[in-house]
Order: C-alpha cells, then sequence, then structure tokens
C-alpha cells in the first residue's frame, strides 16, 4: 500500500478510535464521580472501577490526536480525484472477496452453526467460502469439505472429547 | 538441575507423550512452513484445542509446536523465497540464492541444525537466568508488579509496530480496553457490559487472541498464490566438519537472539534480524550476504530459535512475555492455573524444569522430524491458502467455544478478529493488543489495590523498584516526541 493511502486510511481509522475513546472517557468519567463502589469515598476516586478505563480513554484520544494529525499531514492534498480513487478500493475484486467472505463468516457463526448441525454447516461453509475464492473445480471443493468437515469432527468430536459448537 | 534430568526421564520414558511431541513437532513445522500460518496463530487455536487435556499433554503440545513451527518458516524461505513465518524473513535472504544454486536441501540441513543448536541455547539461557531473575521480582509489590506490565505493554507496541510506533501503542491501549470489558476485579462493578449478561463475565482472552491473530491472516491470504518449489538436491544431512565451524557464530547469534526475545513484544522475526545483521558486519565474506551465505542462515536461524527461550525469561519471572507466541502461552498457562511471576518458582517448583525438559526433547524430536518434513511431507507445502484458510477459519470457531463452551465467544472472537482485520491492513501490530488483553486486569487491579494500601499515587512512589519503573515509563512516552529526543540528543 503507497505511504499517502495508508495515511489517507489512516484518517479514517483515527477518527473511529477517536470516537471510541470518547465513549469510553464518559462512561468511566460516570465510573469515577457518579459510584457508590466501596473505598470510593473514603480512600479517593483514584481506587474507582473507572480509574484505569480513564486513564486508557484519555491515551486513546490524545494518540488518535496525534495520528490523526501525522495522517493528516502525510496524506497529501485531498483532492477530490485522489477520493475517487481512494473509493476505486471498495469497488475492487480483491475487496469484494474479501467482504463476501467476511458476510461468509458471520453466516457461519451466526446463522449456519445455530441453526444446522456442526457438520452439516461447516461443509457449507468451506464449500461456499473455497467457491468464492475458486480454490479448484466443483467436484474437488465439494470432496474436500465434506471430508474435512467430517475429520475436524471426529478428530476433535470423538477423539479429542472437545466440545463442538 | 535434577529436576530437569527427571522431567526429561519421564517424557522419554512415557511413549504416549513421547509420540505426541513427535506429531506435534513435525505439524509445527509443517505449519511453520506453510505460507500464511504463524506459529503465534497455531499456538492461539491449541491454546483452545488442548484446553481439556493434562497439563503435561497440553504443554508437550504447545512448545513441540512453537519449537518446530519456528523452525518450519525456514523450509519455505528457502524452496518458495517466501518465508512461512515473520521470523524466517532474514533466513530467505540467502536461502533462496542457495537454492537457487541447487544447494536447497543442504541450506534445510543447515537451519535445522542451526534451529537446534538456538532452542537448545535459549534454554540453557532461561534455565541460568529465570531462577535468579524470579529471586529479584519476589521483591516487587502490587505497584512495581502495575508498572512493569504496563512497561512491557508499551514496550511490545514501541518493538512491534512496523509503521509509526503510536500505532503500536494505540493496539496496546486498545487491547487493555478490551480487558476492562465485564466484571471490575476490586469491587465487582460491571463495566461497559450494556446490561448483557454475556458481558458480565468479560471478553476472555482467549477467544480474543485466536480472533485477531487467525481471522486477519485468514482473510489476508485467501487470495495468496504460491510460486512453484524448487528443486531439492543433495544431501540432507550435513557433516559435522560443515557444521562445526559455525559454532563461534551460533554462540554469538544465540546470545543475541535470547536477548531480543527478553524484551517484551520483540520476539523471534526481531532476533533473526539481529543476529544476521551482527553475521554481516563481522562477517569476512561480507560480499556473499544476500546472494546465498551460509553464515546468514545459520546466524537468522540461531537468533529466531534462541528467542524462544529469551521470550519464555519474562513470561516465567515476571509474566511479561517476550514474543507474540509467548503472549499466548501466558494465556495457556492461566487457563491450567499456573500463574507466571515471581512466585511460579515456590508455586510450581518444578514446572520450570518441566518446561525445560520438553524444549529439550522437542529441539532433539526436531532434528528427525525436519529430515521427515523436507523429505516425505514437502507437499504438504503446495496446499493452496485457498483450501487451507477455511479450515484455519473453522478450527478457530472450534477452539474459541471448547475453552467455556459459549457461542458467545465465538462472536467475540469473530467481532474482534474482523475488526482488527482493518487495522492490521493499516498495519497496527497484533502482538501489543493481545499483551494489553492478557495484562490489561493484571495493571488495573494491582494499580488500583496500591493506590488503595498507600492512599494515592505520590505514596506510592517512594519505593525505589516503582520510581525507577515509573520514571522508565515516562521517558519511554517522552522520546516518542521529537521536542524531548531533540532536547536529550543536545544535553548528550
Amino acid at each position: 500500500m503507497e505511504k499517502k493511502d495508508l495515511r489517507k486510511k489512516d484518517i479514517i481509522a483515527s477518527l473511529i478510535i477517536l470516537v471510541v475513546g470518547i465513549f469510553v472517557l464518559v462512561d468511566s468519567f460516570r465510573m469515577i464521580f457518579f459510584t457508590n463502589a466501596p473505598g470510593v469515598k473514603d480512600i479517593g476516586w483514584f481506587v474507582a472501577p473507572g480509574v484505569f478505563p480513564f486513564i486508557l480513554s484519555v491515551g486513546v484520544i490524545i494518540m488518535s490526536l496525534i495520528m490523526l494529525s501525522i495522517a493528516y499531514r502525510e496524506s497529501g492534498r485531498m483532492k477530490f480525484e485522489s477520493w475517487r480513487k481512494f473509493s476505486k478500493y471498495f469497488r475492487s475484486k480483491d475487496t469484494f472477496v474479501m467482504m463476501a467472505e467476511i458476510g461468509l463468516l458471520f453466516f457461519y457463526v451466526f446463522i449456519l452453526l445455530t441453526k444446522l448441525r456442526f457438520i452439516l454447516a461447516t461443509i457449507l461453509y468451506l464449500f461456499l467460502s473455497m467457491s468464492i475464492v475458486k480454490a479448484a473445480s466443483w467436484f474437488k471443493i465439494a470432496i474436500i469439505s465434506v471430508l474435512v468437515s467430517l475429520s475436524i469432527a471426529y478428530l476433535f468430536g470423538n477423539l479429542f472429547k472437545i466440545p463442538l459448537p | 538441575m535434577e529436576n530437569l534430568w527427571l522431567s526429561i526421564i519421564h517424557l522419554l520414558t512415557s511413549p504416549n507423550i513421547i509420540l505426541t511431541m513427535f506429531i506435534s513437532t513435525t505439524i509445527g513445522i509443517i505449519i511453520g512452513a506453510l505460507p500464511g500460518l504463524t506459529a503465534t496463530m497455531a499456538i492461539a487455536i491449541l491454546v483452545g484445542l488442548t484446553y481439556s487435556l493434562s497439563t503435561d499433554m497440553c504443554f508437550a503440545i504447545i512448545m513441540s509446536v512453537y519449537v518446530g513451527a519456528i523452525y518450519g518458516g525456514s523450509i519455505t524461505a528457502i524452496l518458495l523465497n517466501i518465508p512461512g513465518t515473520g521470523s524466517a524473513a532474514a533466513t530467505a535472504l540467502d536461502g533462496y540464492p542457495l537454492a537457487v544454486r541447487g544447494e536447497a536441501n543442504f541450506a534445510i540441513g543447515i537451519t535445522r541444525t542451526a534451529s537446534f543448536f538456538g532452542t537448545v541455547f535459549g534454554l540453557i539461557m532461561l534455565l541460568t537466568i529465570a531462577p535468579q531473575l524470579s529471586k529479584i521480582a519476589l521483591l516487587f509489590t502490587s505497584v512495581e508488579i502495575a508498572l512493569l506490565a504496563l512497561f512491557g505493554v508499551l514496550v511490545s507496541g514501541f518493538v512491534a509496530a512496523e509503521d509509526l510506533k503510536i500505532k503500536g501503542w494505540i493496539a496496546a491501549f486498545l487491547g487493555m480496553l478490551v480487558s476492562c470489558v465485564g466484571i471490575d476485579l476490586l469491587h465487582a462493578y460491571p463495566r461497559f457490559t450494556f446490561n448483557n449478561p454475556m458481558m458480565m463475565s468479560g471478553i476472555f482472552f482467549v477467544p480474543a487472541m485466536i480472533g485477531v491473530f487467525s481471522i486477519p491472516q485468514v482473510l489476508d491470504n485467501l487470495r495468496l498464490v504460491l510460486p512453484p518449489r524448487m528443486k531439492q538436491t543433495g544431501s540432507i544431512i550435513p557433516k559435522w566438519s560443515q557444521i562445526s565451524k559455525y559454532i563461534p557464530l551460533s554462540l554469538r547469534s544465540g546470545v543475541i537472539g535470547t536477548a531480543i526475545g527478553i524484551i517484551p513484544g520483540a520476539g523471534e522475526d526481531i532476533g533473526a534480524w539481529m543476529a544476521y545483521f551482527a553475521a554481516k558486519s563481522t562477517s569476512r565474506e561480507k560480499e556473499k550476504f544476500g546472494k546465498g551465505s551460509y553464515e546468514g542462515i545459520v546466524a537468522a536461524e540461531t537468533g529466531n530459535n534462541a528467542a524462544i527461550g529469551g521470550a519464555l525469561i519474562p513470561l516465567l519471572t515476571l509474566s511479561i512475555p517476550g514474543s507474540p507466541p509467548a503472549a499466548v502461552l501466558l494465556g495457556a498457562l492461566l487457563l491450567h492455573g499456573i500463574r507466571p511471576g515471581p512466585m511460579l518458582m515456590f508455586e510450581f517448583p518444578e514446572f520450570l524444569q518441566q518446561l525445560g525438559g520438553i524444549m529439550l526433547v522437542a529441539s532433539f524430536i526436531l532434528l528427525i522430524s525436519g529430515i521427515l518434513v523436507a523429505k516425505f511431507f514437502i507437499k504438504a507445502l503446495d496446499i493452496p491458502p485457498k483450501i487451507l484458510m477455511p479450515i484455519v477459519a473453522v478450527l478457530s470457531v472450534i477452539g474459541a467455544y471448547a475453552i467455556h463452551i459459549r457461542i458467545f465467544d465465538v462472536y467475540v472472537m469473530l467481532f474482534l478478529g474482523v475488526c482488527y482485520y482493518f487495522l492490521f491492513k493499516l498495519k497496527y501490530p497484533v502482538a501489543p493488543f493481545v499483551l494489553g488483553v492478557i495484562l490489561g486486569p493484571m495493571i488495573d487491579e494491582n494499580l488500583r489495590r496500591a493506590f488503595w494500601v498507600h492512599g494515592g499515587l505520590l505514596p506510592v512512589l517512594t519505593r525505589p523498584i516503582a520510581l525507577v519503573l515509573f520514571v522508565g515509563v515516562i521517558l519511554l512516552i517522552l522520546l516518542q516526541f521529537s521536542w524531548f529526543q531533540k532536547l536529550f540528543t543536545k544535553k548528550v
């Protein structure tokens, strides 16, 4: 990844991290000054449950601001064309495959594993996942998916007695 | 020392453990050799999968895979010019030119012996330094433990960052923030739980580390296409005369590898590079480096394997891992009720020797299984990542689920893994994040306990060790600012 491209993406990441930091800061503030936790009133605010997240959130906010300024400085001028070029990233084949694989992982964990038995869910996931990246011919992918799922289920479920999802 | 021999005798007289170690080392070498599969990822998944096994068996498997995987990376570095693990990147510089010259098998053979030597050297250092360091560590109270852990996390962020150093620290802080989720350890106060009963018990480190170590690798390597392997010619077993001339170099690389391994988060990758650069700068044949130098591959492989022992020194004595795989190993130790740190030598007096015995036996097994992999299982390298990566994703799901038998842990693993994938692409290092998740509760609990006992920050700093560590943390932070660096260099 080119440095300027990296820095443009760094800007977005820093903004997201900044928002996370602010959220934690607000919540930890509540956990320091509006809590009845034992010891806080007698000894001081520095033993409150919110102290550690408070320190961390301040650190995250400061660092994300520094990161933001570095990224802004090094990303070059924000021309409209450069942003359009940047948006090309989201339309590339690699990104499509990556997004499809992420979607498939969520589908496997949240839908397939909860609705189907482990072996069946895994066969389906492996088949779809390998098909997206065209790992081999359909027939080979089907065989690999079935054999791998059965082997994993037998090895971990039966041999090692590990509970499967 | 007596316990070490007893541990070795115990291992050698337990056929099931020896057989398991043999299989694990072999699998470790193959995992290390396969591009896209790393030692850390393998150990992270194994922590979940070996949870139900006895402590002996669990660490026999994990340590064998660890030792095997760090060596395995060199096979692909030599045959494909792609380091199987990050720690073999330096080996590729000279290993591949040797393979092009038709000396692939000899290079594989010599790196195997260098890896063996490095592991044994690191182990000797571990057994020598760890007991002494743990005596010093006994002087540490809550505040020193908290500051030391914080220092470790910050150093890790500093060392591991490939791009800007601040990214390593952001990763470390995010990891510590993740560790704050759940019931607070001192007040039993729910933090960031969103009234979700599943969140009350917090985010366990095993699903978190499996997620951030495996999911980004799975997504990143799905479209990786491997080049064809170089032809293997020549003998795979080097002669003693060929090995013995590199002993002084191996000793020096072992010292460098172990020393780098001790630095939190630095680990095997940097150990290999430092040993390589040291060998290059002191060699009489500098011009051969990068074009197929034996000294180059010997130094890199001794350095990375010696870092294994080095990384275990701070892990076992101070509870601060020296490398990413050691961070995952910390998770495994805690999971089996073994709390590393100053008290380890008292609570589990035989554990260090037990671990030493396992490492020694694993390194001897490496000598044999390394030949087997290079001769008979080499075809495993032809499995395309497109097939391998979805299987790794399934193993990650099982690993995350197996510890507490909760589907929520799988959700956590997936959520953190996918989130971290984007950070990983932006070159945020993974190791400081994991260190933050694991050491976060230790820092939080000990720091507030110290405040509670001493009544504030200033009384805490009257303790000399605490003051030194506090100054160290502040200096480490200030050194990131250019104005402070200028001030410092001007004065110097």
